[in-house]
């Protein structure tokens, strides 16, 4: 025997709700299983049970006069629908503007892409930029001038970065160097330890 | 009964050959008469106010009973927090089920039979019950139902499996 449906699905079951397709598997699982079985004639007594309850129930003459009453009162207040083009003419400057704007950003699409000229490639762009060799000299020169600005650097400034004896007085004592030599030497001693 | 299903034509006949069936779910309800007229009257009012509203590619037997299920629940609600009646009483006391109401020669005609199915409905809790009567009452299909009360059709299935198993259970099997 196949598993049971859930509960619920014999409630449509019950109810004549379930398409063709689920009914004859869940007839095949009925006929196979006593409980479902028991569950579905319950719910259909249930079912039954509600058929015996009048579906229009007596309500008084005197309600139904009322009710009537009060319709007609309540369509006597109801404002008459405005014609559809009353409606759209409140808003006609609204739907003016509207209509330019999108006119506007439509125009480019309308009129199409505009054409062009092909972009001339020169054979100047397309060919491989000629490399310029530096005669050895000239090389030499620049690095003999970068190693001298380094050198006064390390004289200067990073005396203390580059070597390990104190680097020597400074005449005009800047004071904010000397805060930074201390905070170098700081950090050299927390680096040691 | 064709013309309910299709687009309402005119508006004020249309509810008015409503009025007694949205007045029988209601007093299932709300269990008072007077409060089913009331409510009865509320729901086509508004229905009346609100037929812009209503697409026509919806039912409208289920666009009406949500309304006149909304509005009776609004009255259960509103009536459980009035200091003279206790949260017990959610559901209309047995007096007042609709058996009483009916007029007299009509509750004659009525057997035992129709007395406990309408008392078992009374006990039921109310959103079990308004599933069973939005069925019995507006004909609408569970998935209707579940539309129309804005509840997942598991939930409105859970709830009639309940509500249908303790009406199933009412009569002993050697009598149904």
């Amino acid at each position: 025997m196949s598993r049971c449906p859930e509960k619920t699905e014999w409630v449509l079951y019950a109810a004549g709700e379930v398409p063709a397709g689920s009914r004859t598997a869940l007839e095949a699982h009925l006929a196979a299983c006593e409980a479902c079985r028991s569950e579905v004639a319950t719910l259909r007594s249930g079912l039954a049970e509600m058929e015996i309850l009048d579906r229009d129930a007596p309500l008084r003459p005197e309600a139904v006069e009322t009710l009537g009453r009060r319709l007609r009162a309540a369509a006597a207040h109801t404002p008459a629908r405005k014609p559809l083009v009353l409606v759209l003419w409140h808003y006609r400057w609204a739907a003016a503007a509207a209509v330019l704007v999108a006119a506007a950003l439509a125009w480019p699409l309308i009129q199409g892409p505009t054409p062009t000229a092909p972009p001339v490639i020169s054979p100047q762009a397309t060919a491989p930029a000629k490399i310029q060799w530096v005669p050895d000299t000239e090389v030499q020169e620049e690095i003999t001038e970068i190693a001298a600005g380094v050198e006064m650097l390390e004289g200067g400034y990073g005396g203390t970065l580059c070597e390990a004896e104190p680097a020597p007085p400074r005449a005009g004592g800047d004071e904010s160097l000397d805060e930074m030599d201390r905070m170098i030497e700081m950090l050299q001693a927390e680096g040691d330890a | 009964m064709t013309g309910r299903t299709s687009e309402p034509e005119d508006p004020e006949a249309l509810l008015v050959s409503f009025a007694p069936r949205v007045y029988g779910l209601l007093l299932r309800l709300v269990g008072r008469p007077d409060v089913a007229e009331d409510l009865m009257q509320e729901t086509m009012l508004r229905a009346y106010r609100s037929f812009d509203t209503y697409r026509p590619e919806g039912k409208f037997r289920a666009w009406i009973f949500r309304i006149a299920v909304n509005l009776a629940r609004d009255w259960i609600r509103r009536r459980r927090h009035e200091p003279s009646t206790s949260l017990e009483t959610e559901e209309p006391p047995l007096d007042a089920a609709p058996a009483t109401h009916v007029p007299p020669d009509a509750r004659m005609d009525r057997g035992e039979r129709a007395r406990r199915v309408e008392q078992a409905l009374a006990r039921l809790p109310v959103a079990d019950r308004q599933i069973l009567l939005m069925r019995y009452y507006g004909e609408l299909a569970f998935k209707d139902i579940a539309r129309a009360t804005g509840e997942p059709l598991g939930t409105v299935l859970a709830r009639a499996h309940r509500a249908l198993a303790k009406l199933g259970n009412l009569i002993p099997e050697d009598e149904s």
